[in-house]
């Protein structure tokens, strides 16, 4: 910027200072300000940044317990809505499991003969898409329904059977909802089926009970991602100011507010890092906590379930959100804070 | 090198930090700068590192009108000036050959590609042998030494101090402003901010003499 008699670079291509006699009018002294901005070499930016990497990381170390104590903050901000997105993974799988299990239960005609009802039977035996069958008839029914219900002297009062026969189909399993669907329509309007119901409402329920989940997983991780960014960047204004006089001398000599603002995004970084493992660990933690239980109540239910832990995917996608989070709240917080550091005109 | 025009600077509050001041100092001239303080020695170096603009008037330095300097060029442009401090504002939290090496990293340069030109800065300075050392470990006049070797490590046309021997005895005093006077004697400008007349005037160069935001007085004394 200023006239130089000489230029004094080992490698004088990249770091060119700008050369006096072309840089007289502003717009070509920007230019070359700019090309110097961009100008370092791939030496240069890779020693800078693991420098400033590990140097960051130093400074975190240097105070255990607050550095600890920060994680800890974003940890359970991360831990909270990543144990709902898996409740609400786990939910869908057992809705997945027992989806494949539904029944058609079809109401005969009381006046059905028994071989027509022998028909249907066989159709039903062999139709591809049924698995099992089972035939209630309507004494079998009713005395089930008076073991069951002690409405004994109610059905006597009637004087005759009120309840029809039914046939039980289980279908294949892996079909999908329309293909259940066809099904109980193909038997809906056979002879001397009156109704037809597919045993389906209480999966719905769950659909929409894990809809809802996942619904208020999501507004919850909005809110606590912008308490991570919150912490995060006040940690970071904290440091800026304890740094006042360092980050004073550096912009005197020369630094520019990226030279400046360099560490303090690593710390972020590292901060945000730090909670997404810390958060895995405390998913872990409630897991196994949890195992136990969840499997003793599958078995009460004749279910082979087991819960899911965090996969790949969510153990990624918490350690790019943590780096994400934590590079976006120190910038957040820098851009305010170093820049009214020194005064400015 | 360093122009100025007519250039008042008013604080808010109506505090006069300069008051219609010009001056010139040529590309290779050394000078002093004196004043009691609150004269307007600290503002006018301020208005040449571009730490606050003047009320009016206008400021040349290196040929470049400040004025017109866009806010992301200052850091650009205060790589070409040397800034040595009162109270020497080195860095403890790392090595001599750090705080020294601070410019030449800044300006793009890897810790090994400095090495070089911070031993040749602390050389001329007269530390070569505590560069691994922390400034904390030196004695005042050695943390000032660190600080003039930091100024000139990337070898800046031009030199500013404030007040440099401010905390310093006679005789260290003197040493500094010797190395003020070897750096003018290999081409580099300098203007040395110093309320200390008695030193000032030992040293007959050209000095310039503030009060209370006037320039009350330009003398050659070569």
């Amino acid at each position: 910027m200023f006239p130089r008699k000489s230029v004094r670079n080992k490698d004088g291509s990249q770091k060119k200072r700008s050369e006096p006699t072309a840089a007289k009018d502003a717009e070509a002294e920007r230019g070359a300000a700019r090309k110097k901005a961009t100008g370092f070499s791939m030496a240069y930016l890779k020693s800078l940044h693991r420098q400033v990497a590990v140097d960051s990381l130093r400074r975190i170390f240097k105070t255990p317990f607050a550095s600890f104590l920060n994680c800890l903050m974003i940890a359970v901000a991360f831990a909270l809505p990543a144990i709902l997105v898996l409740l609400s993974n786990n939910l869908q799988s057992l809705g997945h499991e027992w989806e494949g299990q539904p029944r058609i239960s079809l109401y005969l005609d009381n006046k059905l003969e028994r071989d027509e009802v022998n028909r249907l039977k066989v159709e039903a035996r062999d139709d591809p898409d049924i698995d099992q069958f089972l035939y209630i008839s309507p004494d079998e029914g009713l005395s089930d329904f008076q073991e069951r219900a002690r409405m004994k002297g109610v059905i006597d009062a009637l004087g005759f059977n009120p309840l029809p026969g039914v046939l039980e189909l289980t279908p294949r399993n892996g079909l999908s909802a329309e293909q259940l669907n066809e099904l109980l329509r193909k038997y809906r309007v056979k002879e001397g089926v009156m109704e037809a119901l597919l045993d389906q409402e209480w999966i719905k329920r769950l659909e929409s009970m894990t809809q809802l989940l996942e619904r208020f997983t999501l507004i919850l991780s909005v809110l606590l991602g912008i308490i991570v960014l919150l912490t995060i960047g006040n940690t970071v204004r904290l440091s800026v100011e304890s740094r006042r006089a360092e980050i004073k001398v550096i912009k005197l000599v020369g630094g520019t507010d990226g030279f400046v603002t360099l560490p303090f995004l690593y710390m972020g970084m590292w901060y945000g890092l730090g909670g997404a493992l810390l958060a895995l660990l405390i998913i872990l933690g409630v897991l196994a906590g949890l195992v136990s239980e969840v499997l003793e109540l599958a078995a009460l239910y004749g279910s082979s379930y087991t819960p899911q832990g965090p996969g790949f995917s969510m153990f990624f996608s918490l350690l790019a959100s943590g780096i994400f989070l934590g590079v976006a709240g120190a910038a957040l917080s820098c851009y305010r804070h170093v820049r009214t550091i020194e005064e400015r005109p | 090198m360093i122009r100025f025009d007519n250039v008042t600077k008013r604080y808010p509050g109506g505090h006069v930090g300069l008051e219609q001041t010009s001056f010139h100092l040529h590309r290779g001239e050394i000078a002093f700068l004196t004043g009691h303080s609150g004269a307007g020695k600290s503002t006018l170096l301020k208005l040449i590192m571009l730490m606050e603009q003047p009320t009016s008037g206008s400021i040349w330095v290196g040929g470049h009108d400040t004025s017109k300097l866009k806010r992301g060029q200052i850091p650009y442009f205060r790589r070409n000036i040397g800034l040595v401090f009162q109270d020497h504002q080195l860095l403890f939290d790392r090595s001599v050959f750090d705080n020294v090496a601070l410019p030449l990293i800044i300006a793009g340069n890897t810790h090994h590609e400095c090495a070089g030109r911070v031993r040749a800065a602390l050389d001329i300075v007269g530390l070569l042998d505590k560069e691994k050392m922390n400034p904390a470990q030196l004695s005042g006049g050695q943390q000032q030494r660190v600080g003039l070797a930091r100024a000139v490590v990337n070898r800046p046309p031009l030199i500013l101090a404030d007040e440099p021997t401010g905390n310093l005895d006679p005789n260290l005093s003197a040493e500094i402003m010797q190395l003020f006077e070897s750096f003018n004697q290999v081409g580099v400008t300098v203007l040395v901010a110093s309320h200390d007349l008695a030193l000032v005037a030992r040293m007959r160069h050209r000095i310039l003499t503030l009060d209370q935001g006037h320039l009350v007085n330009d003398q050659e004394v070569r």
